[in-house]
Parts: C-alpha cells; structure tokens; sequence
C-alpha cells in the first residue's frame, strides 16, 4: 500500500464534536466530552436544509459534520479539485438503523398499509453516502463498505486502490455509526453467538455513536498535509511486525461506539498535533485486531506539507 | 499506475448465476436466451396484497451435500445464495470448493443490500409480539458482513476481503475493485460478484415507493408500471491473464474497463439528463483500450421504471455520441431476470460474458409498445449475434453510476497489443 497523505481531519461524535475540540480537551487532559454534544454541533453546523437535517438519521448528520469539517481543511471547498476526481468511502456497521427498525415496524403495522416510503428509502445502508454525496456535489466513485475484522485498515486499502486506479484524485474516507437503542438491545441478546469482543462492546450499555472523516490523497494534490499513514500486513498470533512503540486502543474517548477504530486513529493525530510531538517516520503505529488474534498496523508518519 | 497497467485486462476463469430461471449458469442462461417466464406471486404466509405480487424467486435452495443440513437452516437466505454461487464459481473455474491453507491468497469482494433480512424480519416480527419470546437465534445474521465472513471461511479465502453495500450498483464496484486489486498486484485472484435474497422490506418497501410493477416490470415500454422484484447471486473468479495461464486456466472472457460516478442529485431518482451516467459508461469505453466500435452489446439496467428508463435511454446514446460511434445492440433483462438489486451487476456481466461465448443476444423481454422517448436499438427477440465486446450499466439509489466493459478474447482493442502484453 502507499503511502496516504492525510490532509484533514473531521470529527463529530456524541462526546467530540470537532477535532479543534478534541484537541483542546487532549491539552487540558480530559477524557471525555459531553454526551450529546455532537450531535447538537452537527445540527448546528451543516448548512443547507434545516428541515433536511432533521429529517436525517444521526448517523448522516455525523457524517456530514465530520465529512465538513475534514472537506474544509482540505480546502476542497475552494474547488482545488474537481468533483468528478473527488471519491466518497462511507464505512457504517449499521447504517441509517432508525430509519430501518421505524420501516419495520410500518410495515408490519396495521398490515403495511401506512409502510413508510421515506424510511423504507433511508434505510438502505448507503443512504448516508447518499446524502453525503448530494450535500457536498461529489461527482467520482461514492461507496458504501463493511468489512468483518478491519474497519480501518479495509477503507484505506480501498482508498489506496482508487487512487492507485487513476479513479479519483483525492478520497474522504468516513467511519459513521449512531448508537440505536434496538440495535443495542437485539445484540445483547444475541451476545451469546457473538465474538467475545463483539460482546464486550455491545454489553457494555453506553450508546454513544459519531463519525470521523479525513481527506487523503497519494500525490499532496492539496495543501495542508502533515501526516501519512500506511495499513501494515497482516499478522498472525498477535504477533507485530513492526519494530516502535505501539500507540494503545483504549485511550480515546469513544465510548464503545461501532466507529471507535477510526476514532482511535483521529485521537492519535489529534494528539500528535496538540501535543506538539513529532510522529517518528514508521515508529508509532496503532494496530487494529481481527479474527483470531490477527492485528494489522496502521503506521503514522510525517510528511512534508504543501503550502 | 501506468498506463499499460491500467488497460490491462484481467481474466474471467470461472462464474456463476443463479436467478429465478434456473439455480445454476447453464438453466439461468437457457432461460434469459429463450426468454423464458419465471414470475410467480410472492405468495408470502401473510395473506396481504404484496402475496399476490409477481416476483422472480429462485424458489427452494438445495444445501449443498458437504454441509449439515442445520448449518444450512440457519443461514440467511442471502448467505444460502452466495454458497450455492461461490460453489459453482469455483467448481468453474477448475479451483477446488475449499483452497488449500499453502493457497495463495484469493480475495473476495461481495456485495448485498438486504443480507440477513429475512431473517431479521422474522425476529422483529416475533419481537413485536412477545419480546421475551423471540428468538434470538435469528438476529445472528443481523449484521450485513455475515455474508463475507462466511464465504471466506467455506471456501477458505484468505486474501483482501470486502463487502459493499450500494444497492444496485453494489456487485458492479466489487467486480471493479477486485479488477483494480488484480491489476495493482494486491492479489492475482479473487472471487467478486453479489448475491440478494427476496424479502419482504424489499418487496413492501418499493411497493410503497409505488414502484412495484404488479405482473411484471416492461422495461423501456410506453406504459412500463415499475420493477419486478427478484433475487439471486453471481460470482466471477477474476485473475490475472498471468495466473490464469500459469495454472492453465481458460479464460471466459475479460474485464477490460470499469468506471464509477456519482449523480449527487437526489437519494432514490436519477439525475433526467442522465449527464453522470453517460460518464460513467464512456469513461469505462476509454479505459477499456477497445475501440468503442468493438461493444457489440449493452446490457442495460432497464429496471422498468419511469424515471430510470428515461434517463438510461438518453445517457447510453449520449456516451456513445461523444465517442463517436453508433449505439450498440440494447436489451435489459430485468423481466427475465427481476432486480437483484446488490446482485444485478454480476449477473447481467455474466450475462455479457454469456452472451458473448453463445453468440446469442438475449431479449428485452416485456416489451408491448416501445416507448418514442426511448430511442435505443433494442434486442426485441434473442438472437445470434457474434460480439467480442459488451458492456453492462448499473444505476442506483443515490445516483450511483456503474459501466463495465467485458471482451470475449484479449486479443480485441487496439492492434491487440495491451492485451498481448500483458499476456507476457
């Protein structure tokens, strides 16, 4: 894989509701933020509709405050790139899930005659792209990913191949994932067929949920890059292959929320840059595990930025 | 990514379909090409008015014999699907149904929209009434990469591994991205396509959008009443032209171009002009190195309704005007097919691919009174036609824009010399 440059970052989450934020809240040593704060920002922050904003699942308005926030650091709203060469990478467990348990309960309710078309539309899982997509004129390739083990790393991978591809110029990578009540509740009970950590996470009884994006490209087509990132190999046996020091899951605020992966990777950025510390060429990594004691690493370099 | 990279053509080994015409490639194929009819009514257990509704249903899927009957019922039927398909994809392609651990590794790129649906409906159905009785059991499949987790497991694919989820376009960008791992040297095989199980949200759902054509869709028709909702799976085995030959393999035919676009217009109805979706399929015509006179053949999405037919027939002659070539054969074959939706991509590239190894065009079967504001050159009966190159169109909720281009030989483009190379 290349080298990515990360150009900007974006976050919007039920206790941070901007990088700035949680930088602030880094320098000042605080663990957490406060609970439905994101949410409110991100109401409060995208422009556009107010009644399209409400109508949205939390998820899309946490996209698309953290997708803002990453698109104007970049500075892609100052039309440097066209927005045919612009790609759209949405990574969301669960999707707009309110729209989906509200279109079930229509549809079984009073035998589907009232089934609702507007939530039967936004509970298709790529309805945040979607919407992310419209709001901000993206023209180039605008997917929608899961993937079983390695929510990080499969997206950059996946951004790395477009790039590589010559089908866009620069990708907005974005985790998005909002705490459901029933999401909660139908996995607790299914805990007992769930991986260990699937249950660890799901029983843990916070609901807390967010999006982070970042704008990343191979060639520094944009200014304002300072960090590059590059997904390892896998490995097996919880064995590492790299050879400095690991930067810890666990040490961000993500309150157990299905986008804590890339919220640990926006947390170590973040970090890097409140605290001043110089990220070492291929020294810091954070590693992402997966099946069965497998751990990719996600390693952070600086890298010369473009004025 | 160099130029000569990026035309390289990478090599269908092996491919599956199974659709309401049949549970594997051969059955699925003698139906579209005779333009068979497989509409049956829902006949869900609820005795409501989507019961009577014409869907194209695979019916009863048998378990395949290496495994438990147990395992089997307790799949989604999504799952089910992908398993029946994965088997014939690999058996096709000369690979064994298990990879040996010291295989190298094989990538697998799915996609689904709906996934364990069905049987989360019946767990929410259950969980309405009682929730201290539901079963539990049922929401194992509630998460959509089920599906990917168990493919790669059955079969033992260890390599890069991802699922999509955009609807209608969803297995044309995992055929696209397994192409663009192959081509980048991230793995030289993969197994790529989609599979869609019937469900009732999808089938309530597009009835509530009043999009349901109740006896059958008509695609590019005068008076087109909707889709038909269907469901089935299709997978390729995708390798290099290297691999293939080193293992000697024979290739089916080739993925020569892919291109993906964005309508960002509005999140269920495409964009009139049809402007995105003209790009997406010149875009993929230009970096398939043929010469748009080779296309032979354009499987169009042709869903059947108003809004998407209309828009396809302007965006197909728009791409081919401005590459300057006349409009190619048209035919959807949705009405034989109903939409799969996450599945369509694959299965109507393998369609292509099909209809280039049988020289025969398959119909646009549905078709009573052509609609004048669809002025498209279509199949209206399946006929012999030789072609060495088709392209298949994927349009989706959202404005997604999916064209790929296949070729029967790789020898076909210009002077043959990008696919000789890459040969060698």
């Amino acid at each position: 894989m290349s080298l990515l440059h990360i150009h900007s970052l974006g976050i919007c989450t039920s206790t941070w509701p901007s990088i700035g934020q949680l930088r602030k809240a880094i320098a000042l040593g605080q663990g957490h933020g406060e609970t439905g704060s994101g949410d409110e920002v991100a109401r409060q922050k995208k422009p556009g509709d107010a009644a399209m904003v409400e109508s949205m699942d939390a998820v899309s308005r946490w996209a698309i405050g953290a997708i803002t926030e990453a698109w104007q650091g970049a500075s892609l709203d100052q039309g440097i790139v066209p927005t045919d060469r612009i790609a759209l990478l949405l990574y969301s467990a669960w999707g707009q899930v309110d729209s989906t348990v509200t279109y079930l309960e229509s549809m079984w309710g009073d035998g589907g005659r009232f089934a609702s078309p507007r939530h039967f539309t936004r509970s298709v899982h790529s309805s945040p792209t979607s919407l992310a997509a419209i709001h901000f004129g993206i023209h180039g390739p605008c997917q929608t990913l899961v993937h079983d083990a390695w929510p990080v790393c499969s997206v950059l991978e996946q951004a790395d191949d477009l790039l590589n591809a010559d089908r866009a110029d620069t990708v907005i990578v974005c985790w998005a994932d909002q705490p459901s009540a029933v999401a909660t509740e139908l996995c607790r009970r299914a805990a007992e067929d769930l991986h260990r950590a699937q249950f660890a996470r799901f029983a843990g009884g916070d609901s807390h949920g967010g999006a982070v994006a970042a704008v990343v490209s191979i060639n520094a087509i944009l200014p304002g890059a300072e960090f590059g990132v590059e997904v390892g190999p896998v490995a097996a046996n919880k064995k590492s292959v790299g050879a400095g020091a690991v930067v810890e899951q666990g040490a961000y605020p993500t309150d157990g929320a299905l986008h804590w992966a890339a919220a640990g990777v926006a947390w170590s950025l973040a970090a890097a840059k409140a605290e001043g510390k110089a990220l070492p060429a291929a020294a810091d990594y954070w590693r992402e595990s997966g099946h069965h004691g497998q751990m990719r690493e996600v390693r952070f370099c600086r890298v010369a930025a473009r004025e | 990514m160099d130029e000569k990279t990026l035309l390289t053509p990478v090599a269908v080994t092996g491919m599956s379909m199974i659709t309401a015409q049949g549970a594997c490639l051969a059955d699925s194929w003698a139906g579209i090409s005779t333009a068979a009819n497989a509409l049956r009514p829902w006949n869900d257990d609820s005795d409501d008015k989507l019961g009577r509704l014409q869907v194209a249903s695979c019916g009863e899927l048998r378990c395949p014999a290496d495994m438990p009957a147990k395992l089997w019922a307790g799949l989604a039927r999504t799952q089910q699907l992908a398993a029946l398909a994965a088997d014939e994809a690999l058996t096709s392609a000369g690979l064994p149904r298990r990879l040996a651990p010291s295989s190298r590794p094989m990538g697998l790129f799915l996609a689904t929209t709906v996934c364990g649906m069905d049987k989360n409906e019946q767990f929410y159905r259950q969980y309405r009434q009682n929730p201290q009785m539901a079963n539990s059991r049922l929401m194992r499949r509630i998460q959509s990469y089920e599906v990917l987790t168990f493919i790669a497991r059955r079969h033992r694919l260890n390599g890069p591994r991802i699922l999509f989820l955009s609807t209608c376009v969803g297995s044309s960008m995992a055929i696209g991205a397994a192409c663009d791992a192959i081509r980048l040297g991230r793995v030289d095989i993969a197994l790529a396509g989609g599979a869609e199980a019937l469900c009732r949200l999808l089938l309530s759902g597009f009835n509530s959008l009043r999009l349901v054509a109740p006896n059958g869709c008509q695609p590019f028709d005068a008076h087109r009443p909707g889709i038909t909702v269907g469901e089935g799976a299709a997978l390729l085995v995708l390798e290099s032209a290297a691999h293939a030959k080193a293992r000697g393999a024979k290739p089916i035919g080739y993925v020569r171009g892919f291109a993906a676009t964005c309508d960002a217009h509005h999140i269920t109805a495409p964009e009139p002009g049809g402007h995105w979706a003209a790009s997406a399929i010149q875009a993929a015509v230009e970096k398939s190195g043929l010469m748009p006179g080779d296309i032979g053949y354009v499987n169009a999405h042709g869903t059947g309704t108003r809004d998407n037919d209309a828009m396809e027939a302007k965006a197909i002659p728009t791409a081919f005007e401005a590459l300057d070539a006349a409009v190619p054969p048209v035919s959807s074959t949705k009405r034989l097919t109903g939409h799969t939706f996450a599945a369509a991509g694959a299965i109507e590239a393998a369609i292509c691919l099909q209809a280039m190894a049988t020289g025969i065009l398959p119909p646009n079967a549905g078709l009573a009174e052509p609609d004048s504001a669809c002025q498209l050159p279509l199949v209206l009966q399946s006929r012999p036609a030789r072609t060495n190159a088709a392209i298949s169109c994927n349009f989706a909720f959202g404005g997604n824009n999916t064209a790929l281009v296949f070729s029967r030989h790789i020898e076909t483009g210009r002077g043959g010399m990008v696919g000789k190379g890459a040969m060698e």
